[in-house]
């Protein structure tokens, strides 16, 4: 078997709780803790969970863009975290991120041609006429035109400048790519515009991503497999098709059910969970889901189940993940036709 | 249908200032809700869906936006005739609205108990004791436990699901006949979403109050809505009863937009786009706002706003193409 491209193990990174009401109250959150999973070449890991799960954490600690405060990522088989200066250097162009806001995570002042180029700059490998020629064939590439190379990011609507900052990535030649949210702000119809993009660039340059987003429907549809997190935790992995079919963690399975689905045939007929998210500052004792589960019991309370394998390619953190499948209420089970 | 509507807008039209001279945000908007149903209205951004909630509770901003034309019957009675005093006893009283941000909609110097019982009071001729009564009441009804210590919190002691629950329970404070909800749901994670629109349809069933919901989500719509409307740069491209929207959609920017949702019971290769994007209000195309995106555009699209045409019961879409738009990008 080959090695995976990107392989992360207990990965964890906690901060100092800020703006403690008292010095006894200065606590720790552990925005991730202990995570795992790895990434195929040409392949997208979808990381799907709801607020303050660590999603987002995750993949800037893989990228380096926060310090993790332990665990490891291996990279084609380079031990990313212990990488400095020159060697980080060149790692970062085989890795890049496409941030959610396309409106903050693109500078004001310069053209889009120049948005495009820095990374290229930064690296210090190519002359100016080469990595200009590179900006224009990137913007064709990912549906602008190369004569809007002059032109400044205002100019642009929401979805054409994530187009930009998905040019920018594709710069340096990289062969996995973060997508943060990448196509959380845009518009439903510009949304489906920019997936095609991805999905088009990912088959003609054979690129990887982690496709973090807290949008089920659309991580199904640009998804090889898929990751959920709750609490800092991964909770389930499996590939795309069992688990959206047969999703054995009760959050996993709250949380299909919970997705409104465009079929008015299939109203109300899932199951919901209650209650909130508990805080990071105080996650519950034992599994981080306990108090939420519809299942738990002493033992749930009481310890933190470990990931298991329940097959090749489906990884479930539950100590009744075997007793869980009869609760599944995937809107595909029931769909009629 | 020979019941008279709660609500009839009749070619409704809000016009802005902007920079360089007027923009038309709302242009020639009608449609009716009937009391005890939801009626979804869904669109992209300028859809003109805010502007028009906006509108029908007098809630513009004092400058620089104007209605210009239409009728907003309520109960029969035209709101735009009603005197700004006259609106605020029907604001919360008769009407309520809730919005997708609930933190800036709440006070954050007074307790939520407070801002409850303020509402009633401001409307009803009732003692404290009764408002509070009723408040904690209210809360309960939506959801929150132990609400005589609720009521003592103050909205950032609250996260945003239970803010929004606040929101409701103020909005149903005086029993209004309609509540407007504008992307009440947005800001929410999928599970507290998905706790929020059961609450808002059992209150519904339970109240018979008739609820305008307001929103960009295909599901959402298909979740909620009896009936659907749908918006497009500022105008109604396409109304019909839900099962119709999504089973046999007549409008070329009804089937683009449900082709362009990614759905979760289904596997797609890809995903059916609209080429294009959405139109600056300042400038919007002559003629059909749709065409400069639309496959099935013809010449005669670009000549003028395009008629509604009624394609069968309670069923409209403002196309001449409806024919053809029917068999477009078919899901199989």
């Amino acid at each position: 078997m080959t090695q995976p491209l990107l392989t992360v193990k207990n990965l964890s990174k906690s901060f100092a709780a800020r703006g403690a009401a008292s010095a006894k109250d200065s606590r720790t959150i552990y925005a991730v803790d202990d995570v795992g999973f790895h990434v195929e070449h040409g392949e997208t890991l979808g990381l799907v969970g709801e607020s303050g799960c660590g999603k987002s954490t995750t993949g800037r600690l893989i990228m380096r863009l926060i310090e993790p405060s332990e665990g490891s990522v291996q990279f084609e088989g380079q031990d990313v975290l212990s990488l400095k200066g020159t060697d980080l250097k060149r790692l970062r162009k085989a890795m890049q991120i496409v941030f959610q806001d396309p409106f903050s995570s693109l500078n004001p002042r310069m053209s889009v041609e120049d948005i495009i180029i820095e990374p290229l700059v930064v690296q210090g490998d190519m002359n100016g006429t080469d990595m200009r020629r590179r900006a224009r064939q990137l913007l064709d590439k990912v549906g602008l035109s190369s004569a809007h190379a002059g032109r400044y990011p205002h100019e642009f609507s929401g979805g054409q400048r994530q187009r930009v900052g998905i040019a920018r990535a594709l710069a340096p030649n990289p062969k996995f790519i973060v997508c943060d949210e990448a196509v959380s702000a845009l518009d439903v119809s510009v949304q489906a515009q920019v997936i095609n993009l991805l999905q088009d660039l990912q088959e003609e340059f054979g690129l990887s991503y982690l496709f973090i987003s807290h949008d089920l429907s659309v991580v199904r549809h640009i998804s090889t497999r898929v990751a959920v997190m709750y609490l800092g935790k991964i909770v389930e992995i499996a590939d795309k098709k069992t688990l959206y079919a047969s999703p054995r963690h009760p959050y996993t399975q709250a949380l299909l059910a919970s997705i409104p689905v465009p079929h008015p045939s299939l109203r109300r007929q899932r199951a919901r969970i209650g209650g909130e998210v508990a805080s990071a500052l105080a996650p519950p004792s034992g599994c981080r889901f306990s108090q939420r589960c519809p299942m738990a019991e002493d033992l749930c309370r009481r310890e933190a189940p470990a990931m298991r394998h329940l097959a090749a390619s489906h990884e479930v953190a539950c100590h009744f993940a075997e007793r869980s499948g009869t609760r599944a209420a995937s809107p595909k089970a029931r769909a009629v036709g | 249908m020979s019941q008279t509507p709660l609500l009839s807008l009749r070619n409704l039209r809000t016009m802005f200032t902007g920079e360089n001279g007027e923009v038309v945000a709302v242009d020639n908007v009608s449609f009716d809700v009937n009391a005890g149903e939801i009626v979804g209205v869904v669109g992209e951004s300028g859809s003109g869906k805010s502007v028009t909630a906006l509108s029908i509770m007098g809630l513009l901003p004092k400058t620089g936006a104007r209605i210009s034309g239409g009728e907003i019957l309520f109960r029969g009675r035209d709101l735009l005739k009603l005197s700004s005093r006259e609106m605020r006893g029907l604001r919360g009283r008769e009407i309520g609205m809730i919005f997708q941000e609930p933190m800036s909609s709440l006070n954050p110097v007074f307790p939520i108990g407070d801002q409850i019982v303020e509402t009633i009071i401001a409307h009803e001729r009732i003692g404290h004791r009764a408002a509070s009564a009723r408040a904690a009441d209210l809360l309960n009804r939506v959801g929150i436990s132990s609400p005589a210590r609720r009521m003592l919190d103050y909205p950032h002691q609250l996260s945003g699901g239970m803010r929004q629950r606040v929101m409701i329970a103020i909005a149903l404070a005086c029993s209004p006949k309609l509540l407007l909800a504008d992307e009440p749901t947005t800001a929410l994670d999928v599970t507290i979403q998905a706790q929020l629109l059961d609450l808002l349809r059992d209150i519904q069933d339970e109240t018979g109050m008739a609820i305008v919901l307001i929103t960009h989500n295909m599901g959402v719509i298909a979740e909620c809505a009896d009936r659907v409307v749908v918006m497009y740069a500022g105008r109604v491209a396409e109304e019909a009863p839900v099962d119709r929207i999504f089973d046999a959609p007549n409008h070329p920017y009804t089937v683009g937009l449900l082709g362009s949702t990614p759905d979760i019971t289904r596997d797609e290769r890809r995903l059916w786009t609209i080429p294009g994007s959405l139109p600056r209000i300042e400038a919007p195309p002559s003629g059909c706002r749709f065409a400069p995106r639309c496959q099935l555009a013809i010449a005669d699209c670009e000549r003028g706003q395009p008629q509604a045409v009624q394609i069968g019961a309670a069923h409209w879409a403002a196309c001449l193409r409806t024919q053809d738009a029917s068999s477009l990008g078919r899901k199989t």
